[in-house]
């Protein structure tokens, strides 16, 4: 083929050859190159050996892309981000508090990779982490709970409660050992459950159902007293209004009385003729349409019906 | 050489060469073989310049309004200056297009910055339900691990369940420094995500956050102020339970510093155990009766204080009216005897009578009943009257009495 012919045909074909050291160049990228994300910590192992710098420490990538060897170097990667664990060993354990009180508690834990190194060589995945954390967090829970009463965690008095306290001492009793043995940063141990074995809670609620009956009996209770006193309250008022009415109405009638008294006065000009008026009108007043009368003839004006009595007396005596 | 020799000498063929030269024209098939090849040749041409084209606007993207986003290249986050007031800032919000190569250069992750998301305590703290048995039997126990309650602070046993709404408020700390559940999902199940696997990421670290708030909120209050969701402090002030555990949240959402902002959160069911719910009914019962006794007294007491006030109003009334009255009754009296008097002194007998007459005619004019005697000489009269009405016999009126 002459040159000629073979620039002819590179002329030709070129995008086809563009293409071919295109697909080449990508394949080897993709063979030399790793990508380190912002989330994760990445270490290269060399024969399964982690690379170490001058000072022995394990090489740390930052994030973007960087070279390996292909096949010789294998790129090591966890997630270094906060992460939350419920205990799966343990999760509903039962302890015994300082006054004896049998409860089961359920915990969880935000972790993270504190040293990424340690991390590697001691653990190396998180099903892993989490395995050992299960024991540890386990172990502090355990020996720090026995510690406290059962009333420093439930307690209506919000002061006397130390909930958040236990839950620190747990943490900090966990925390150096995590980091220091593991290369695991654990940034909080919290409570999610707490509960009673299934035999003291038959215990609770009996002592509830106690409660409430005797809550009835005083509601009942209290709600007839109340009512007594209020309707005897009612009764006591009524009779003293009815009392003072009585009272002042004495009064009133006394000044009528003794208002009428200055008019008897008057009387006195000829006491017969007074008492001859008030037994008129008494005599007016008592008699109605239901009475019966009985009168003889001497009684006048029946003097009239007597033989004689057309005739005037005046004239009689004449 | 002559002509004589040129035409004695046998013609000579030229010799067969060997190959034939390369401009020497193809075969057909040779032929037809080219132009498939160029054909195909400049299909591949066309080809690589779609693939170039699409590479080209494959990359273009925008962002939803409910989302911000962060776009990575070769895993590293890249900022840039959006607004000349902010600065440069990795967030990409909506608005805009943006440009970006394709994976693995680059990649964008989509954060649901605006978006409301509810995370509940679900079944935490409640008594396990079988879907197949509607009625769940009542049993007199609660098995830890299986059914869920809280502890109040008189250590009785109550069920809740609550949730809270909250949006991201910081996506590169929400994204950057927390677990994304989903990635992970998608990583370790070959691009699916597992369903129901929700326990390390954000939403497990609110749940359990939220689970502990409303625990310890709870374990502080006795069971009574939980049923009523509020409680009175011994300085008067009235508390809400559902405040208390929101502040709690809050707290520990910003000690761990998750990016977040609680939008809402809700207690969306609170009741006793099924084993003591019956005492609970009667406790309210006993409650309200006591308190119906205290009012059917109240209304007792208004009605009879009301009445005792009326009838002493009428008591003194009637003292009133008989001062009144007594006095000008007597007035009366006096000025009519007075007049009297006057009459009398000049004619005292002829007075007497015509008063006695006067008053006599009057009674006799309303007595209907009246009888007037002879008187006998010897002075004894027997008279026998019928005071009241002759009892009815059958078909009789009731007569009066006869002499």
């Amino acid at each position: 083929m002459s040159e000629q012919q073979a620039e002819r045909g590179i002329k030709q074909h070129w995008p086809v050859a563009l293409l071919a050291v295109l697909v080449v160049v990508i394949f080897m990228v993709a063979l030399m190159t790793f990508q380190v994300k912002e989330t994760e910590y990445a270490v290269i192992k060399t024969f399964g050996k982690a690379k170490v710098d001058a000072n022995g420490k394990i090489v740390q990538y930052d994030p973007g892309l960087h070279f390996k060897w292909p096949f010789v170097d294998q790129v090591w990667r966890h997630d270094k981000r906060l992460q939350c664990y419920e205990l799966t060993v343990g999760q509903e354990e039962q302890i015994i508090t300082k006054d004896e009180f049998q409860i089961v508690v359920s915990t969880y834990v935000l972790w993270r990779i504190g040293d990424p190194g340690l991390f590697l060589r001691r653990l190396n995945s998180t099903e892993e982490a989490e395995t050992t954390l299960d024991a540890v967090v386990r172990n502090s829970r355990n020996s720090i709970l026995p510690q406290h009463n059962f009333s420093e965690l439930v307690n209506t008095s919000a002061k006397d409660s130390k909930m958040e306290q236990i839950e620190a001492a747990m943490l900090a009793s966990v925390q150096k050992k995590a980091l220091e043995e593991f290369g695991i940063e654990v940034t909080r141990i919290g409570f999610r459950k707490l509960s009673f074995p299934e035999m003291v809670t038959t215990k609770v609620f009996d002592r509830m159902r106690a409660e409430r009956e005797s809550k009835s009996e005083r509601f009942l209770a209290e709600g007839k007293s109340e009512a007594q006193r209020i309707r005897s309250e009612a009764d006591r008022k009524a009779a003293e209004l009815l009392a003072q009415a009585e009272a002042e109405a004495k009064r009133i009638r006394g000044e009528g009385d003794e208002a009428a008294a200055r008019y008897y006065a008057v009387f006195q000009k000829n006491p017969d003729l007074a008492l001859f008026l008030r037994n008129l009108e008494a005599l007016k007043v008592s008699l109605g349409d239901q009475d019966t009368l009985i009168l003889d003839t001497n009684t006048p004006p029946f003097t009239l019906l007597k033989p004689g009595a057309s005739q005037l007396p005046s004239l009689k005596k004449d | 050489m002559d002509d004589k020799m040129k035409l004695n000498t046998p013609p000579v063929t030229p010799p067969i060469p060997a190959a034939a030269p390369v401009d020497a024209p193809a075969s057909a098939g040779m032929l037809a073989l080219m132009r498939t090849l160029r054909v195909l040749f400049m299909g591949l041409r066309a080809l690589i310049i779609v693939i170039f084209v699409y590479l080209v606007f494959s990359g273009m993207f925008r962002v939803d309004e409910q989302n911000e986003a962060m776009l990575f290249r070769f895993g590293k986050l890249q900022t840039r200056v959006l607004d000349p007031e902010r600065g440069e800032s990795p967030i990409l919000t909506s608005g805009r297009w943006y440009w970006a190569w394709p994976y693995p250069v680059d990649w964008v992750k989509e954060i649901p910055a605006q978006r409301s998301v509810t995370v509940s305590t679900e079944s935490t703290f409640q008594p396990w339900m079988s879907a197949n048995m509607p009625e769940q039997q009542t049993n007199n126990f609660l098995r830890p691990g299986v059914d869920g309650y809280l502890l109040s602070g008189d250590t009785n046993i109550i069920h809740a369940k609550w949730d809270v709404n909250f949006r991201v408020v910081n996506a590169e700390k929400y994204y950057l420094d927390f677990y994304d559940e989903e990635e992970s999902d998608v990583v370790h199940n070959k691009g699916k995500a597992a369903l129901g696997r929700r326990n390390r990421g954000t939403e497990a670290t609110i749940r359990n956050l939220l689970s502990n708030a409303v625990l310890a909120e709870t374990a502080t209050w006795s069971v009574e102020d939980l049923l009523a969701t509020t409680r009175t402090l011994p300085d008067g002030q009235i508390e809400s339970l559902k405040d208390r555990v929101e502040e709690r949240l809050v707290k520990l959402l910003a000690d761990v510093g998750l990016g977040v902002q609680v939008q809402s959160l809700n207690l969306v069911e609170l009741q006793t155990p099924q084993a003591t719910s019956e005492a609970f009914r009667r406790v309210n019962e006993a409650s309200e009766t006591g308190r119906a006794e205290m009012l059917k007294a109240r209304t007792y007491a208004e009605n009879v204080v009301l009445a005792a006030q009326g009838l002493a109003y009428r008591i003194v009334d009637e003292a009133r009216s008989y001062r009144t009255s007594n006095v000008e009754r007597v007035k009366a009296d006096s000025s009519y005897f007075e007049t009297v008097l006057v009459e009398y002194q000049r004619n005292p007998e002829t007075m007497l009578t015509a008063l006695y007459t006067d008053a006599v005619s009057e009674v006799l004019s309303k007595v209907k009943n009246k009888y007037v005697l002879h008187t006998l000489p010897g002075g004894y009269q027997e008279l026998r009257l019928q005071i009241g009405a002759v009892p009815m016999k059958d078909g009789d009126a009731a007569t009066t009495g006869e002499e």
